[in-house]
This record gives structure tokens, sequence and C-alpha cells, in this order.
């Protein structure tokens, strides 16, 4: 029997104000559901580079592993990823590119990237934490400044997850920057 | 006017023990797309192209499949099949040796329930385990106009681990 409302919006959606924010949190997130996914809006202020460096914690683990594949400038290329460390917390770090920067080099100052993160079996106690994701942003240009990524990655620790916490690796995340958890629930 | 309830859990398998296959069937007409996420873990078997997992419609075994994939893992590659008999939707459940790890692959499968154009997936699949990861994209095509009523997924080189999740979803449009 099919059952339906299994997409729920798990608390109110984080949009950062004007001073900016070094992290955005989730926390006391509950068991009831099967699977989770993020949606994230992000821009850094960052002006010298085109990207920042996108990551994500669960629970305050601190043995991540990924792999991630990136489209930019007309190549595709790969990397391992592993961690960072931000105020003593470690990151996962999931995207190489992950986050628009306020670069006019490359990038309109009004695009904020995509992201979209899915993490199933959350609640479980005896599996490995995974998540699938994929980032984007477009320019509006043939040359220069799009680019797309997928990324997979695994906290090395069976422990539910309660609390995810993003950042960004060297830099804060700018106004209007918005961050939603979505619960879903298998029948 | 927002629309009510529009993702909706049609169906969940947890394996409760080894398995190559696992099919939802009789799936209603009445969503418009379909969503299907796998979590699952192979028995044996690791390292680039093992423990694929294919795809099929409605047991259709004929030579009617292609897909395009875009892969990651210590580098870039890509490949594809023409007249298969099923959806190659990328290898990804590690055999892993501490058997904490279930991969995450998405398969979204858009206008299902048509009678009218051939059916398409558009695959994100993430093969994971502590000592070595992939990750790839894939576009899968079915060239049947048929209603899809049955999903089937399977893998090719080892069961299914125990505690393997296939979940189905439909989506409904506003």
């Amino acid at each position: 029997m099919a059952t339906a409302n299994t997409f729920t919006q798990i608390g109110s959606t984080v949009t950062v104000g004007s001073g900016g924010a070094a992290t955005i949190s989730f926390s006391s997130i509950p068991a009831t559901y099967t699977d989770l996914k993020i949606l994230l809006s992000l821009k850094s202020p960052v002006t010298t580079a085109a990207y920042e460096v996108f990551g994500i914690n669960f629970n305050n683990s601190t043995s991540y592993q990924g792999r991630v594949l990136y489209y930019w400038f007309g190549t595709a290329s790969t990397g391992s990823e592993t961690t960072f460390t931000k105020s003593s917390t470690t990151y996962a770090r999931v995207f190489d590119t992950g986050i628009n920067t306020l670069s006019t080099t490359y990038l309109n100052p009004n695009i904020y990237s995509s992201t979209e993160i899915y993490i199933p079996n959350y609640a479980g106690g005896t599996n490995y934490k995974v998540y699938g994701a994929v980032n984007a942003s477009e320019n509006n240009s043939a040359s220069d400044g799009g680019f797309l990524e997928l990324a997979a990655g695994l906290s090395s620790n069976a422990t539910a997850i309660t609390t995810i916490t993003v950042a960004g690796r060297d830099n804060d995340f700018m106004q209007y920057s918005t961050a939603s958890l979505y619960g879903i629930l298998k029948y | 006017m927002a629309a009510g309830a529009t993702y909706v859990s049609i169906a969940s398998t947890t394996l409760g023990s080894t398995a190559s296959t696992v099919t939802f069937s009789s799936i209603a007409g009445t969503y418009t797309d379909l969503v299907i996420i796998v979590s699952a873990m192979g028995i044996v078997g690791s390292g680039a192209g093992a423990n694929t997992n294919f795809l099929r419609f409605n047991g259709d075994t004929s030579s009617v499949y292609s897909d395009t994939r875009l892969a990651a893992g210590g580098s870039v590659s890509s490949s594809a099949n023409t007249g298969a008999g099923s959806m190659n939707l990328g290898n990804g459940n590690e055999a892993n040796t501490d058997n904490l790890i279930y991969s995450p692959h998405i398969y979204n499968i858009m206008n299902y329930s048509n009678a009218t154009t051939y059916k398409t997936v558009l695959a994100n699949y993430h093969d994971l385990e502590t000592t070595g990861q992939r990750v790839g994209a894939v576009v899968g095509l079915w060239r049947s106009t048929s209603a899809v009523t049955s999903v089937t997924i399977y893998t090719d080189s080892s069961n299914y681990r125990v505690g393997s999740t296939f979940s189905l979803y439909g989506i409904t449009a506003a």
C-alpha cells in the first residue's frame, strides 16, 4: 500500500543574515525518517578566488573519505577527498568548487551555488553513514564559470546522525545563503 | 494553489536474505515520475567494474536498452551500451571488509506511465568503501512506449548482502 506525505521538511529553512555565518547546523534531528535530503543555496564573500571548498560534518565525526567528479572549463576531472578542519571541527571535504564566491572574474556576483545531498539510512546504528551529492552553478558564459560536481563520501562512524553542520573551508557563508533539511520516509 | 502530497512511498524492500534481484511490480500509473533509492552492498567483489547494477522494465529482456555513463574513480571515464538486454546503471556495491557501508544510488524515471514515448532514466551512483570510492552519472533509455508497470534491479557479479534496501517513490506533478 502506498503511503503519502513521505517527504517532509525538518525544522525551518535557514537563511543567513546580514552578518554572514561561519557554519549552518541542523541539530536534534529525529530518527523517525528513513533518509535525509539537504538542499543548499550558498555563496562566500571571498573575491580572490572563484570558488570555496564545501564540507559537511555528522555528529562531530572526524573520519571521512570521498570521491568527486567535476566538470569545469570544458574538462572533466576527478579527485579523492578527505577532510579539512575549521574552528577545531573536522569536515568531510565534499566539493572542491562547491560554493560560489564574489569573484567577478568567473561568476556573476548574484549567483549562488545549488547543492543537493542525499543521506540514506541516517538513523541506523550499525552502518557507516554515506552520502551522495550533486552541486552546480551556471554563469551564462560559454567559456568560463559554470561548473558541475558529483560526489560520494562516507563517515566511518555508525552512530545515528542527529546533528549536521556544513561549512566553507576558509570563508563564511554570505547573506541570503539558505539551507533546508528534509526527511524521507519509506513505506 | 499548491498540491497535496506529491512524494509518496510506493514500496520498499530490505533484504532479510541475500538476493541478486529485486522487483517492484504492479506499479500504478497515477504518478508523474518515479524515484528509486538503492542502498546496497555486495557479497563479494571489489574494484572498478565490480557489482554493477542493472535495470529492466516490465520484465523485458530484449535488446532495447541503451545507456551512457560518466564515472570517476582514479580517473574520469565514459562508456556506453547500445542494443543491450538491460540498462547498466554503474558499478556500485562494494563488498567492503567491515560490512558497514551500503552504497547509495538514486534513479529518476521520468514520465513512466505514458504510452507514447520511450522511457528514460537519469541516475547517480556512489560506490563506497574505506579504501576507495567511485562516483558516476548515467542516462539510460528503454526503447518502448509501454507504460512502466514493473522495475527489476539486479547485480551481475554477486548477490546483494542482507540489509540492502530498495525503495520506490512516486512523484505527482502539481
